[in-house]
C-alpha cells in the first residue's frame, strides 16, 4: 500500500483528495520501534505526528512524585492501527504532553511537524480538513474517557 | 545444588486466561503459581506481600474492574508492570501482549501446549521461567513477551558449513542427473534418427522402384 493510500485510511486525513494527500506524504517517513521502546516523552518538542501502521502504543501520563514515592505513569489511551499518536505536533505549544511506549513491535508513519504545520498554514483547505479530523479524534478520546469516568463512578456508588 | 522453585504471580482479568497461564507455568517442573490477580491493584498488593520471583502480567488489565465494550478500562497492565519493576527491583516482570487473541479467539490445539517468547527484532525468542530466574534483573526493566502455541515457533538457525556442503552436493547430484538424462536422450535420439532415416530410405527406394516398373 502506498503512503498516500495508507494516510487516506487515517481519520485525520480522510477528508483530503489525492493531490493534498501527496503533499502530506512528502513529509512522512516510515519508522520502526521495538517492544518497550519510547516513541516520544512528555515535555519533548513535538517534532513528529505518528500514524500507526502496525502494533500497539500506550499513551501515558506521568504523575508527579509524592512524598517518599517514585513517580508513576498512568496509561490514558492505547493507540493501534490507523490511529494517531502525538497530535501535539499540530497543537500549540507543540510539546508532547504524554509519553508513548510501544507495547509491541510497532511500525509508524512519522510526519514532520514543522512541514505539516507550514502545509496547514499555507493551504487553508488542507488545514480545515485536518483540523476537522483532529477534532473527531479528540472528541472520540474525550467520549471514551467520560464513559470510563461514569462507569467507575457508578461502580463505586454501588459499593 | 538443588534448584529452588520459581514462584510466579499471574495477573489477568479473565479466569479462563489465568487458568491457561497456570497451565503454561506448570508445564515447567520447577515453576509454581503462588497467586493470581484479576486487576492491577490486587496484582500490586500481592507482589508487595508475596515477593514472587516472576510476575506474568496481561497487558489488557483493568485497574479495578473491566467494563464491557470499553477497551480504555483495560489499559493498566503496563502501568502495574512498571510500578512493580521499580518498587521491587529483584523481580522479573513479564508483560504479555498476545493474550487479547489467546486463548479464547485463537485456534489453539489444547494438546500442543504453549510457550513464552520474548519479542526481539523480527522474531520471538522462546524462554522458560527457569532460565529467566537465572538471569540478573535490571531494576525498572520489563520483558515484553507473547504466549505462542508451541508449533508456531520456528527456531531460527544459521546454516553451518556442513549444511552448505550438503546443499552443494545435492545440487551437484541434480546437475549430474540432468546431464546423464541429456546424454541418454541424445543416444536415444541417435537411434530414432537412424531408424527414421532407414525407414525414409526404404520408402524412397519403394517409390523409385514403383515408378521404374510402371514405365516398363
Amino acid at each position: 500500500m502506498s503512503t498516500k493510500q495508507f494516510l487516506k485510511e487515517c481519520v485525520l486525513f480522510e477528508g483530503l483528495n489525492d493531490s493534498e494527500l501527496e503533499k502530506i506524504a512528502a513529509s512522512a517517513v516510515e519508522k520502526e520501534y521495538e517492544a518497550g521502546s519510547t516513541m516520544f516523552s512528555t515535555g519533548d518538542a513535538a517534532d513528529e505526528l505518528f500514524v500507526i501502521e502496525e502494533g500497539r502504543v500506550a499513551v501515558q501520563m506521568t504523575l508527579p512524585k509524592s512524598s517518599g514515592q517514585a513517580s508513576r505513569r498512568i496509561t490514558v489511551d492505547v493507540v493501534t492501527k490507523n490511529e494517531i499518536a502525538g497530535w501535539s505536533a499540530i497543537v500549540e505549544p507543540y510539546k508532547y504532553t504524554f509519553t508513548a511506549v510501544c507495547l509491541q513491535k510497532t511500525n509508524a508513519m512519522a510526519i514532520n511537524g514543522n512541514k505539516l504545520r507550514s502545509l496547514l498554514r499555507d493551504n487553508p483547505q488542507i488545514g480545515y480538513e485536518v483540523l476537522r479530523g483532529l477534532s473527531r479524534v479528540i472528541a472520540a478520546g474525550l467520549n471514551d474517557t467520560r464513559q470510563v469516568l461514569i462507569s467507575e463512578r457508578l461502580l463505586s456508588s454501588q459499593e | 545444588m538443588k534448584r529452588q522453585n520459581v514462584r510466579v504471580l499471574l495477573a489477568s482479568e479473565f479466569t479462563g486466561t489465568r487458568f491457561f497461564l497456570r497451565r503454561v507455568v506448570e508445564s515447567e517442573n520447577k515453576a509454581v503459581v503462588v497467586a493470581e490477580a484479576e486487576n492491577s491493584m490486587r496484582a500490586m498488593n500481592l507482589a508487595r506481600t508475596l515477593r514472587p520471583d516472576v510476575a506474568l502480567i496481561d497487558s489488557h488489565l483493568p485497574y479495578v474492574v473491566g467494563i464491557d465494550n470499553l477497551p480504555l478500562s483495560r489499559v493498566s497492565g503496563l502501568d502495574v508492570a512498571q510500578s512493580i519493576s521499580v518498587e521491587i527491583p529483584n523481580m522479573h516482570v513479564v508483560l504479555l501482549n498476545s493474550l487479547s487473541v489467546a486463548p479464547a479467539d485463537k485456534a489453539w490445539n489444547p494438546g500442543a501446549g504453549a510457550l513464552l517468547c520474548q519479542e526481539s527484532k523480527d522474531t520471538c525468542v522462546p524462554f522458560t521461567l527457569g532460565e529467566l530466574s537465572d538471569r540478573a534483573v535490571s531494576p525498572g526493566s520489563l520483558i515484553f513477551a507473547n504466549v505462542e502455541p508451541k508449533e508456531e515457533i520456528v527456531p531460527v538457525r544459521k546454516a553451518s558449513l556442513s549444511d552448505k556442503v550438503l546443499f552443494a552436493g545435492i545440487l551437484g547430484v541434480i546437475a549430474g542427473w540432468l546431464m546423464i538424462l541429456t546424454m541418454f536422450l541424445a543416444t536415444a535420439g541417435l537411434f530414432v534418427l537412424l531408424g527414421g532415416a532407414t525407414t525414409a530410405l526404404f520408402g524412397l527406394v519403394g517409390k523409385l522402384s514403383s515408378k521404374v516398373f510402371k514405365q516398363k
